[in-house]
């Protein structure tokens, strides 16, 4: 593929601008899996970070959101908590 | 036994006799009979003989004759929560009480309260319970709240 | 108080009979709550068997004295008197209440009365307005164009100087039927908003094209008035927008063109600001103003104010109004009568950075254009896949969810339509089972982040032509989309 043009690339820049809005949210569904077991919330919440930072060429940071995804769907708390972290701290390292 | 002497005041037709009736006989007529002068009927409540004086509504023709209110123990003021005159008018009809045996113990019956067109809102009622009494949104015809409203007073005339 | 003596004829009344030494209020319930002291006209008490007595207390000595007496007849005739008396009072205040509630549905029923005649006035108007509006252009077409057919018939010397002569007409017959042709768009915009068919289509824009165009159309205008015009840009001019601009010149034109109309001298001034994924416009004029009567009438469709001598079809402010709406933004009218007026708006339009569009022209692969419908909620991805779908040459109408996908392609022919899955208001799944049923044939890509199997066999049994998952790289969709067309 030819290079991004100038506009793609602006996008992509706006796209990491708009990770500490993702972070807060993804803290959010934790801390509501936590205390409520809203797992819709998470999961809906993953599953739109998967779909728009693989577009975004995130994949790895994908990969987990699909991960923990899975865990969810398994209702294995603990380990669900583990995979989200691992969301987190990954888009904590990118901010 | 205690004895003790209640009268039932307010505007003619709002259901004094209706509403005493109700509680003593358990009976209720949807026809309009205006009341001469008074009507006496008693009933034991506990350990009190309760004389209830079913006096003559105030209307046109005649004020509230003072003279029946002589020896009563407590009043309970009648208003047809479906005509608001009726329920502005307790305040006049309290003065008159007052003046003649003073502060005595007092409920509200706000009567009616099956009808459709009720037209007494919450404001209203608040006002007359910020006046300390307790007020009772009464049906004659069901009997909702008519054994309470006579419990009360009977209640309130032995503090 | 205790008996000391009584007749024997209080038997009569229903009353038993007393011993003397008895407690008197034990017997007779009347003498409850009395002493010796009272004195005391008790008239008209039902007594015991229910005659009617009148009874006297009288204090003697040490003594009190009752007194009872038959009032029967007196009674009765009292009785017929208040009932009659108090039933007449009754009714009259139940007259009055039914008279009160009576005024009050007449009060109604008049002001939705005047609301249907005003509606059906407005109607009248419209059509006259719209047929006046037709008539002038088409008056002056066919004018010029039996002058230029005239002069096509002349021969000779008298063709000299003819030909300058039918340019200026036919100039005059091209100004007017694109006029007409505005006039004819504007009509069907309304009849689309009311039958909600208008869709966006963003695409990015140069904020200082998109100024600049606006001017030079409107320049014109106010130059022939006479009337001062000015257009402030914004600071950050050279920035790249995601807009639809045709819709945002559309509305530019439109109340920007009013205040022109509506301003005999002074001045236009239109001030733009962009911040904030937002740009803002606010056109002061120095115009006729609008009364509070014509203020709260303006965003009605139809309504033209009354003595203005303008002629228009009434409907631009409202179909600008919902436009502003659906990109996210509002309209403020602020005026009086005599005083001008200030129109702000709002509209979210994407900031793409300072970039120059023309360097951004990459070469295009595909030669033929492909007009495609995306329903994605998210919009970091939904602008992505625009840019990258774009340089691909294909026309991308963006809707945010099922239900809007569905009208859109009610009103529009696309070849191709890429679906979100889970979007708010209505999935994807269910725009597709309603596609179906209206029977739509259009090749539907499904597209999800989940690579879940049952998701991808539930897309299949919707008859769904492809399954991506996100990430959906554009490279693929065009290949799906090439198979896909071509079959």
């Amino acid at each position: 593929m030819t290079e991004d043009s100038p506009q793609i690339q602006q996008l992509k820049v706006r796209y990491r601008q708009s990770f500490p809005e993702k972070l807060a949210i993804i803290r959010k569904a934790r801390s509501e899996l936590l205390q409520e077991n809203n797992i819709t919330f998470a999961r809906e919440e993953l599953h739109k970070l998967a779909g728009s930072s693989g577009m975004y060429g995130y994949s790895e940071l994908a990969a987990n959101c699909r991960s923990a995804m899975e865990k969810l769907d398994t209702r294995d708390s603990l380990s669900s908590l583990e995979a989200i972290d691992a969301v987190i701290k990954q888009l904590d390292s990118k901010i | 036994m205690i004895k003790k002497k209640v009268c039932m005041v307010g505007e003619f037709s709002v259901g004094k006799t209706s509403l005493t009736q109700k509680f003593v006989n358990n009976v209720f007529s949807e026809t309009y009979l205006t009341t001469i002068g008074v009507k006496i009927d008693t009933v034991q409540i506990e350990d009190t003989k309760l004389v209830i004086w079913d006096i003559a509504g105030r209307d046109s023709l005649s004020p509230i004759n003072a003279s029946y209110l002589v020896g009563a123990a407590g009043v309970v003021l009648v208003a047809d929560g479906t005509r608001l005159q009726t329920v502005e008018s307790i305040s006049e009809i309290w003065s008159t009480v007052r003046e003649k045996i003073g502060e005595v113990p007092c409920v509200v019956a706000l009567n009616k309260a099956d009808l459709e067109d009720w037209c007494v809102d919450n404001t209203t009622i608040e006002s007359l319970r910020d006046r300390g009494w307790d007020v009772f949104e009464t049906s004659a015809k069901d009997g909702v709240m008519v054994e309470s409203l006579f419990h009360k007073i009977v209640e309130k005339t032995k503090e | 108080m205790r008996v000391c003596e009584s007749s024997s004829n209080i038997k009569d009344y229903g009353f038993p009979e007393l011993q003397p030494g008895q407690v008197i209020d034990d017997a007779i319930d009347f003498m409850i709550g009395m002493d010796v002291n009272t004195k005391l006209d008790l008239p008209f008490v039902a007594s015991p068997n229910g005659m009617s007595i009148s009874v006297s207390l009288v204090p003697c000595g040490d003594n009190l004295t009752v007194l009872i007496s038959d009032v029967s007849d007196t009674t009765e005739q009292r009785r017929k008197l208040q009932q009659a008396a108090n039933e007449n009072e009754l009714l009259v205040e139940r007259q009055k209440k039914l008279m009160a509630e009576l005024e009050r549905a007449s009060r109604k029923l008049e002001q939705k009365n005047r609301q249907l005649e005003e509606a059906s006035r407005l109607q009248t108007s419209f059509l006259s307005g719209v047929s006046h509006e037709f008539r002038t252009p088409l008056t002056s077409i066919i004018g010029y164009t039996n002058l230029v057919l005239n002069n096509l018939q002349k021969t000779g010397d008298e063709q000299k100087g003819l030909a300058d002569c039918n340019n200026d007409y036919l100039s005059a017959v091209q100004r007017s039927s694109k006029h007409l042709m505005s006039l004819v768009e504007n009509l069907l915009d309304h009849g689309k908003l009311d039958s909600d068919e208008i869709v966006l289509k963003p695409k990015p824009n140069s904020l200082k094209q998109l100024i600049d165009d606006v001017e030079l159309v409107l320049r014109p205008l106010s130059e022939t008035k006479g009337i001062e015009f000015n257009v402030i840009p914004p600071y950050n001019e050279t920035a790249t927008v995601m807009v639809d601009d045709s819709r945002l010149r559309q509305c530019l034109i439109n109340l920007i063109g009013n205040a022109i109309k509506f301003t005999d001298q002074g001045s236009v001034t239109v001030d733009f600001n962009y911040a904030n994924d937002t740009l803002q416009v606010s056109i002061l004029d120095t115009g006729i103003g609008i009364s509070e009567e014509d203020m709260n009438k303006i965003r009605l469709p139809f309504y033209q104010a009354s003595g203005t001598g303008k002629i228009g079809t009434g409907l631009g402010l409202t179909i600008t109004e919902r436009i502003i709406n659906m990109m996210g933004g509002a309209l403020d009218i602020f005026s009086e009568l005599g005083e001008g007026t200030l129109v702000k708006f709002n509209v979210h339009a994407s900031d793409l950075g300072s970039l120059d569009l023309d360097s951004a022209t990459r070469e295009l692969i595909k030669t033929k254009s492909l007009d495609i419908l995306l329903a994605e909620d998210d919009p970091f991805i939904a602008d992505l896949m625009i840019l990258m779908l774009k340089d691909w040459n294909i026309d991308v109408t963006h809707v945010v969810n099922g239900a809007l996908a569905v009208e859109a392609v009610q009103s529009h022919n696309f070849d191709l339509i890429i679906m979100d899955i889970h979007m708010p208001v209505m999935s994807g799944y269910e725009a597709v089972l309603e596609l179906n049923r209206i029977g739509s044939t259009i090749p539907v890509i499904v597209m999800s982040a989940s690579a879940v199997e049952a998701d991808q066999k539930r897309a299949a049994e919707l008859g769904c032509s492809a399954y991506l998952t996100k990430p959906v790289d554009v490279q693929e969709i065009i290949e799906t989309a090439d198979i896909l067309l071509s079959q």
